[in-house]
């Protein structure tokens, strides 16, 4: 009796093998993103200029190691070692897209970031422990030619920050500030810009992205500022030169003034490797690894690794 | 500032209505329907903000540069706000105490698509509130605070909804997510100064029904 669930799961996967494995060209439509005969391996780091109609969602981990979370100080002389630690982050995105017309889609994002915390001293010092949030975006083609597109995009991202944040309220008391141990911020941004993708060959395709946003800061004291977003990524498709439904992306994102800050002068780079199974011509499944560099409250930097699995059905 | 705000928005709104000849018709309606809001902010200790049902109804003035394509505009009257709960020791549920209506003038600005069929459509734009009442209801009494607001409130609009077609006219059922994208409130009164918290917006649903008039027929 305890094998049938196990068994019923093993005979799940290997119904969807097949479905998996079916020729491309099968259903006689190509729903996934392509131009000029070039099937873009589309990322969400950089975004991408094609009205779809479509469901994705993104479940992903991210550590980042050994930080300098209060660096080492001195009291009356003595030298006192500060705090490192580790921080683990699980992450979930779901995404539907409607392509309202030919030339443009509304798109909702939701997502939950939340912290899991695996060091003591990581989670009394770094304070953010859940994101939660969605963005509202409409896409629009402005230009398209055989083997580019340009599009423009309006999109609004709304945050609600959960913060424990044990040194600030310390640190309050020590002040003789009331300082709340834990708070909620709700973080609003409003933005826009244009995305641009370019089939060079069969092979590979270039994507990129501008965006020009104003918004807030998940900070005690909120600061709003205008921000950019500019990315750019490489994607190959290696069914045209070696047969074989795989396609690789590369991509780059600069934030000048990140989502997650409490400052608006904290910038974050990103980098992305994606590889992606390209055999349907409705669905994709990818696997990533991402990184990120930025700036913590405390002023120090940091570099936070992600792997994450997306799946996205092309309707 | 907030004459500066109005004329960018009035002469926004007569740069999208510029007529394209031979592809554009207008039509002219009523809206009405129900606020869902609340307010969006860091609540002070022990407070929780609770969602507020308020009225709101508005004129409708379309005009369609393409089958697919519609320009609205739709001043209207909207009430705001939100309900207020305290935590009470031995009381495990937040207790409702206070309420807080925010009523605007709205004069907002919506670009619609339909889709392929025509039936459903998508809508975004910007509105402009222009703030009419602020009350703050306690135990029974209410008060007057408009002080503490702002005059005008800039919101971003995001919608979904269905429009059929019975008898001469055209009726429309929509939802619409707003979200102020500043706070809605001001300088702060020296006497109430830290009342209000730093970030202080409203967001919600409105759920309407419309109908509209095409003066030379359907479109």
């Amino acid at each position: 009796m305890t094998c049938r669930p196990r068994r019923a799961a093993l005979v799940s996967s290997l119904a969807l093998i097949p479905w998996l494995l079916a020729a491309p060209g099968l259903s006689g439509q190509v729903k996934v993103p392509s131009l000029g005969g070039h099937r873009f391996v589309t990322n969400d780091l950089t975004g991408d200029p094609f009205p779809t109609t479509s469901i994705r969602t993104t479940l992903g981990m991210g550590k980042a190691l050994d930080l300098e979370l209060i660096p080492d100080f001195e009291v009356g002389g003595e030298p006192v070692q500060g705090i490192t630690g580790d921080l683990l982050f699980a992450n979930l995105d779901m995404e539907i897209e409607w392509a309202v017309q030919d030339w443009m889609s509304v798109w909702l994002e939701a997502n939950v970031l939340g912290r899991l915390g695996s060091d003591t001293g990581a989670l009394l010092t770094e304070g953010v422990s859940l994101i939660t949030g969605f963005e509202l975006g409409w896409l629009f083609r402005l230009m398209e030619t055989d083997r580019t597109q340009l599009s423009g995009s309006a999109q609004i991202w709304s945050d609600n920050f959960t913060i424990v944040n044990l040194a600030d309220w310390a640190d309050g008391i020590i002040a003789g500030e009331n300082v709340p141990l834990v708070r909620k911020a709700p973080v609003v941004r409003t933005g826009g810009g244009l995305r641009f993708a370019w089939a060079i060959t069969d092979w590979l395709g270039a994507l990129g992205t501008g965006e020009l946003g104003y918004g807030e800061s998940a900070g005690l004291e909120p600061a709003n500022d205008w921000f950019t977003q500019t990315s750019a990524a490489l994607s190959i498709d290696l069914n045209p030169v070696w047969d074989v439904p795989v396609g690789v992306g590369v991509g780059y994102r600069h934030d000048s003034f990140p989502r997650e800050a409490g400052d608006p002068d904290k910038t974050a780079h990103g980098g992305l490797f994606r590889i992606t199974y390209t055999g349907r011509d409705d669905f994709i499944v990818s696997f990533d690894l991402s990184g990120t560099k930025s700036t913590l409250t405390n002023g120090s930097d940091v570099n936070i690794g992600f792997t994450g699995l997306t799946m996205r059905y092309y309707f | 500032m907030f004459m500066r705000t109005l004329a960018f928005a009035g002469l926004t709104v007569l740069g999208l209505l510029i007529p394209i000849p031979g592809s554009a018709q207008w039509t002219f309606g009523v809206q009405a329907g129900l606020s869902r809001s609340k307010v969006s902010g860091d609540a002070p200790e022990k407070i929780h903000y609770r969602t507020r049902t308020g009225p709101m109804v508005s004129l409708s003035v379309e005009y369609a540069r393409t089958p697919s394509f519609t320009l609205s505009f739709e001043p209207g009257f909207v009430q705001r706000g939100t309900g207020i709960a305290v935590e009470v020791p031995d009381i495990k549920e937040p207790v409702d105490t206070a309420d807080l209506a925010l009523s605007y003038v709205t004069l907002p600005i919506l670009a619609k698509v339909y889709s392929r069929g025509g039936r459903a459509f998508v809508s975004a734009g910007l509105e402009l509130g222009l703030l009419t009442k602020a009350e703050f209801e306690l135990g029974g009494s209410t008060e007057s605070i408009e002080q503490g607001f702002n005059d005008s409130s800039l919101s971003a609009l995001f919608g979904v909804g269905t429009r059929f077609r019975a008898g001469p006219a055209e009726w429309l059922l929509s939802v619409n997510y707003f979200q102020s994208v500043v706070s809605v409130v001001g300088e702060e009164p020296e006497d109430a100064e830290g009342f209000f918290p730093a970030r202080f917006r409203t967001s919600g649903l409105e759920f309407k029904a419309g109908i509209l008039f095409a003066p030379g027929g359907g479109r």
